[in-house]
């Protein structure tokens, strides 16, 4: 299971308040706030972005024992949406997503690190079209407020795959093997309705 | 349209004629492997498609063009002795051509503009020209009908407009050869 730095437990107990998690709580990734997207190139002359509709996740923080910390994300990869149906069609036949033998992509985190205040690196593992290979995302916490929700957090979470590594090989003249990931994720940190 | 009457076509005036007339037929002769190829063929069909709009963009330009050097310099008198509907329907099917050659590309400026699908419209495959409308899945239906049935209608012209042409020049009258070598 994923672990975390000292130090980002320490400003993760600080942004959900210390006094609260004393033991295993787990955070809801509110996916109607959220979004996934991601872009690719083509031919270096114009970008191509899509996005996932439904995904969710969790943050787990665990104060006494912190390698027990850290994030996990489910992605429906049947819902990915582009502006244009037949795009669509295409990114979910088998050369792409291939959504019916691999419903869903995971991401499970194996270490966190401060990277400056209110940034982290999550180094984890991604789990697309059966193939699973180390990923390292970057992760800026944008703010925190109150609202409907509770107390909730924004994050903003970059990254970058080659997509060939998963075996999605087809079509490489055209769509840069390259893939850019652009999460927007609200962390729920009102813990009542989520505390384990 | 300003009348003015020339002796002869000028050298540019019959060069551009034949450019447009080449291109024209070169961007229809694209649209329809373009349309129909599969999106598992992407990289061929985005670039017939950037072909397809750059041709379209010339058309349209070299059109301005001609549009510019008929004001200024005119064209030629009709033919002697030819009834007067042939002379009407002439100016008619000449208007008509006019018209087409310059809406046709217009329109599909905007059909590429609306299209659900946001690819660029990039001349000569590196020159961006804005798209001054976004996406409009409407819009984009209506306006592909139309410009499909409008380049189709050109074309249909151009080839009435030809076999005329060759009518008169196998009627022993110098006016094919005369738009060819002046």
């Amino acid at each position: 299971m994923p672990n975390f730095g000292r130090g980002v437990l320490v400003a993760l107990l600080l942004l959900i308040g210390a006094g609260r998690a004393c033991a295993q709580e787990v955070f809801a990734i509110d996916q109607r706030f959220g979004e996934i997207d991601f872009r690719v190139s083509h031919l270096g002359l114009f970008d191509t972005t899509g996005h996932f509709a439904r995904f969710h996740g969790d943050l787990t923080i665990d104060a006494t024992a912190p390698e027990k910390s850290g994030i996990a994300v489910e992605i429906d990869a049947g819902s990915v949406e582009m502006p244009w149906a037949n795009e669509v069609d295409l990114l979910r036949s088998p050369p792409y997503f291939d959504v019916v033998a691999h419903p869903a992509a995971r991401f499970a985190s194996t270490r966190i690190a401060a990277d400056g205040p209110n940034r982290f690196l999550v180094a984890g593992s991604l789990d697309l079209r059966g193939v699973t290979q180390p990923m390292m995302l970057h992760a800026v916490l944008t703010g925190r407020h109150h609202d409907a929700q509770g107390d909730v957090a924004d994050f903003i979470v970059t990254g970058a795959i080659r997509r060939s590594a998963f075996g999605m090989t087809t079509d490489q003249s055209f769509i840069s093997d390259r893939v850019e990931l652009i999460i927007h994720a609200r962390v729920i940190l009102t813990a009542a309705a989520h505390a384990q | 349209m300003p009348n003015r009457v020339a002796a002869v076509w000028s050298r540019a005036q019959r060069r551009l004629h034949w450019w447009v007339a080449a291109l024209i037929l070169l961007g229809f002769a694209i649209a329809w492997p373009m349309v129909a190829l599969p999106l598992t063929e992407l990289l061929l069909k985005f670039l017939l498609y950037q072909a397809h709009k750059t041709i379209g963009l010339l058309v349209l330009a070299l059109m301005l063009w001609r549009l510019l050097l008929r004001a200024r310099r005119g064209r030629p008198p009709p033919l002697p002795g030819l009834p007067g509907w042939q002379l009407r329907a002439a100016a008619a099917g000449h208007a008509a051509l006019y018209g087409l050659a310059l809406a046709v590309p217009v329109l599909g400026y905007f059909v590429a503009a609306t299209a659900p699908a946001q690819v660029p419209t990039l001349f000569l495959l590196v020159v961006n020209v804005p798209h001054i409308v976004g996406p409009d899945p409407a819009a984009f239906a209506a306006l592909r009908l139309v410009h499909r049935a409008a380049a189709i209608l050109l074309v249909v012209l151009a080839a009435g407009h030809a076999a005329m042409a060759l009518r008169h020049h196998l009627h022993g009258r110098g006016e094919l050869r005369a738009m060819w070598r002046g």
